[in-house]
């Protein structure tokens, strides 16, 4: 024999052969891509990687056609990984048989959040199916519609939401049937958007079948759910609702909350003389205004006078206020000035100045202002400069014309730190126009983010002024080269975070030059 | 200046400052609840460690002696890797075999830091691979039945990351 093994010298250790909780702390630091990868790895890692609090950063996002049903949970049965976040898109499919969906959650105890969407053709006895394989739920959407990508924002942009005239309703609705069995105890947070919820059982079988509701979040409220919140008005925390009918509001405005922190209207008309009164009397009642943190609202037509001083009277506690001006009377901002808690504010639509106002107070609080939307964007700010010694934070938002606006920033408002500037998809002709060439005496500016405004090549003053700036944010910039980045490290050279998403021009050359120019600035690039 | 004595699985004896041996959780468990009197001069038995790995060990402990607390991190989020300090960076530059061995005593002897500076080295060593890259890095053995990575990969389509 040559070779012979040393039975003393033991097998050299492996990364596998480290306790399983070490391995797990690795893992722990991979990002989510790498993840997956880990997970490919072999059958330890594949139980390691989808299981803990990793289970939290991920969601089970699945589209199911009647076709696919059998491929989808055969891949997804046999696996151990316990989700606790689910996104189901019917993708408005009828399916004949359910059996197959229901053994794939099949009384999962882990599930806490699960969406359903795309539900138009889905029965109400498969809805109850599936609702009673799940006990543990505390999150439940339920979306008539479609939605390409869900998240809170875009449920709330729906643009389909409103009261229609149809008198039928989905079918999944009759889920809610008096004599339907759902038991959801630990359900705290539901959502559900429908065109037209005029399914009066409803009414009487939410509270029933979800005793711990504390948010509810619903679309298009027929009058009779006001009962529903009737009912469960001293344990609802967060209301939601957009394009109620009529009635609902005159019922729903005598509710009183003690527990409610954030409302949510969404395109109600408040503009009936007794829906204005029913608004005023409904932000004066002292049951809610107090507790209230944080309001959204968004008349389906003008805000009117009448509504704002009773929200700037009563909710004296008031964070976060988002409101649409249009057509308002810029003399009756001056009412938003007794918000003296308020930190972040929020102006959609433009608002019609007749002279230079006095007003009555600053608001010492108040650190951060966007500013969407509006035509005349420049009184809103010299409102916004004379209330806002603190200000640190500007964002604007689908701003016509904004150059006049760039060129009074730096006096207006010179201490502001953050500064972010963008155009929405549904805004038809971003200006080739950005702040960059006004920041020059904005001492203390140190992030920047633009979205969606026109970048040309090699353009004067591209962010030239800024030396101080230790963040850039760049999104959907078609016209942002590899050069633009060049330009950035020579301009910016204190850059610390550079975030770049939806720059298709920018190639990884670019970015690994960048990299080498800059080495102590984090970039954070969507093409890799 | 006090001292404690520690013995190492090959029946190395080492002298160590106090201070430095209680940047392990485990030492200091032994010395403070246990009440293991370092005074009698009798070793503390480190039956897990090697000495050429409690010596290594003990270079970055008394390089470390003075840290401060470091911040606590959101527990939900991946954590960072780009933090290592260079010092660190040095000094694990080491082959796996002995990257594995500090683990593994670091584990034992309840060294939080240096758990956490070793693992976002290893992860900094697995990010941005595939899943063959990564077992040829770490040896790793493929030991899936036929078919069954194929459906991992499936399942792993389905799963997006969560935006908070």
């Amino acid at each position: 024999m040559v070779s012979s093994v040393d039975e003393d010298e033991p097998q050299p250790l492996e990364l596998l052969d480290l306790p399983n909780e070490v391995q797990l702390h690795v893992l722990d630091h991979l990002d989510f891509r790498s993840r997956l990868a880990a997970s490919r790895v072999c059958r330890l890692w594949d139980s390691l990687a989808f299981s803990g609090r990793f289970m939290d950063r991920v969601r089970l996002y699945l589209k199911l056609q009647p076709e696919n049903v059998s491929r989808v949970t055969s891949v997804l049965n046999r696996s151990n990984r316990r989700y606790r976040h689910v996104v189901v898109n019917f993708e408005n499919c009828a399916f004949p048989v359910m059996d197959q969906l229901v053994e794939m959650f099949g009384g999962d105890e882990a599930l806490e959040s699960l969406v359903l969407m795309g539900l138009g053709e889905i029965e109400a006895v498969q809805l109850v199916t599936i609702l009673g394989s799940t006990p543990n739920l505390v999150r439940l959407f339920l979306l008539n519609d479609e939605l390409d990508s869900f998240s809170k924002d875009r449920l709330l942009e729906l643009p389909k939401c409103r009261v229609a005239s149809a008198t039928g309703h989905s079918s999944w609705l009759g889920g809610f049937e008096r004599d339907m069995e759902i038991a959801l105890p630990r359900l705290r947070n539901m959502c559900i958007v429908d065109r037209c919820l005029s399914f009066t059982e409803m009414a009487s079988s939410i509270p029933r079948f979800f005793p711990g509701l504390s948010q509810l979040q619903i679309t298009s409220n027929h009058a009779s759910l006001s009962s529903v919140y009737q009912t469960l008005r001293s344990q609802l925390e967060k209301i939601v609702i957009l394009s109620p009918e009529i009635d609902f509001f005159n019922r729903f405005a005598d509710i009183g909350f003690p527990r409610l922190r954030y409302l949510y209207f969404d395109r109600m008309d408040l503009n009936l003389p007794q829906l204005i009164q029913k608004g005023a009397a409904f932000f004066s009642n002292p049951d809610h205004c107090h507790n209230l943190r944080q309001l959204v609202l968004h008349p389906q037509f003008m805000l009117r006078t009448e509504i704002l001083t009773a929200i700037c009277a009563n909710c004296r506690n008031l964070i976060d206020l988002e409101l649409s001006l249009d057509y308002l009377d810029g003399d009756a901002l001056k009412d938003i000035t007794n918000l003296t808690n308020l930190k972040n504010l929020t102006l959609y639509g433009t608002a019609y100045f007749q002279d230079t106002p006095h007003w009555p107070h600053q608001m010492t609080a108040l650190s951060s202002v966007k500013i969407a939307t509006c035509r005349f964007p420049v009184s809103l700010l010299e409102f916004i400069a004379d209330i806002a010694p603190n200000l640190v934070q500007l964002a604007l938002e689908n701003i016509e014309s904004p150059e006049e606006m760039f060129r009074l920033l730096p006096e207006l408002l010179p201490n502001i730190r953050t500064l972010e500037m963008g155009y929405t998809k549904g805004f038809e002709r971003p200006p080739s126009c950005h702040p960059s060439g006004y920041l020059r005496t904005m001492v203390a500016l140190e992030t920047v983010s633009l979205r969606r405004v026109i970048i040309r090549h090699g353009i004067q003053g591209w962010l030239q002024d800024a030396p101080r700036l230790k963040r850039v944010e760049l999104g959907d910039l078609g016209t942002l080269s590899n050069t633009h980045l060049v330009i950035l490290t020579t301009n910016c050279p204190k850059l610390r975070e550079l975030k770049l998403a939806g720059c298709g021009e920018l190639t990884r050359e670019g970015i690994e030059e960048f990299r080498t120019r800059v080495p102590l600035c984090r970039v954070d690039w969507d093409g890799f | 200046m006090s001292t404690i004595k520690l013995e190492t699985s090959d029946g190395v004896k080492f002298t160590v400052k106090t201070q430095v041996a209680k940047c392990s959780g485990t030492i200091r468990t032994m010395l403070e609840d246990i009440g293991i009197n370092p005074q009698d001069g009798e070793a503390i038995p480190l039956s897990n460690v090697h000495s050429t790995i409690l010596q290594k060990i003990l270079v970055w402990a008394e390089h470390h002696v003075d840290d401060p607390e470091p911040p606590r991190e959101d527990a939900d989020a991946a954590k960072r890797t780009d933090d290592i300090c260079s010092w660190d960076e040095d000094f694990l530059k080491v082959d796996q075999r002995t990257l594995f061995d500090v683990m593994l005593a670091a584990n034992y002897l309840d060294m939080k830091q240096l758990i956490a500076v070793c693992c976002k080295t290893v992860a900094n060593m697995i990010k941005g691979k595939t899943a063959d890259q990564i077992r040829r890095t770490f040896n790793i053995e493929n030991d899936f039945p036929p078919g069954e990575e194929d459906k991992i990969r499936l399942r792993n389509q389905f799963c997006e990351e969560r935006s908070r």
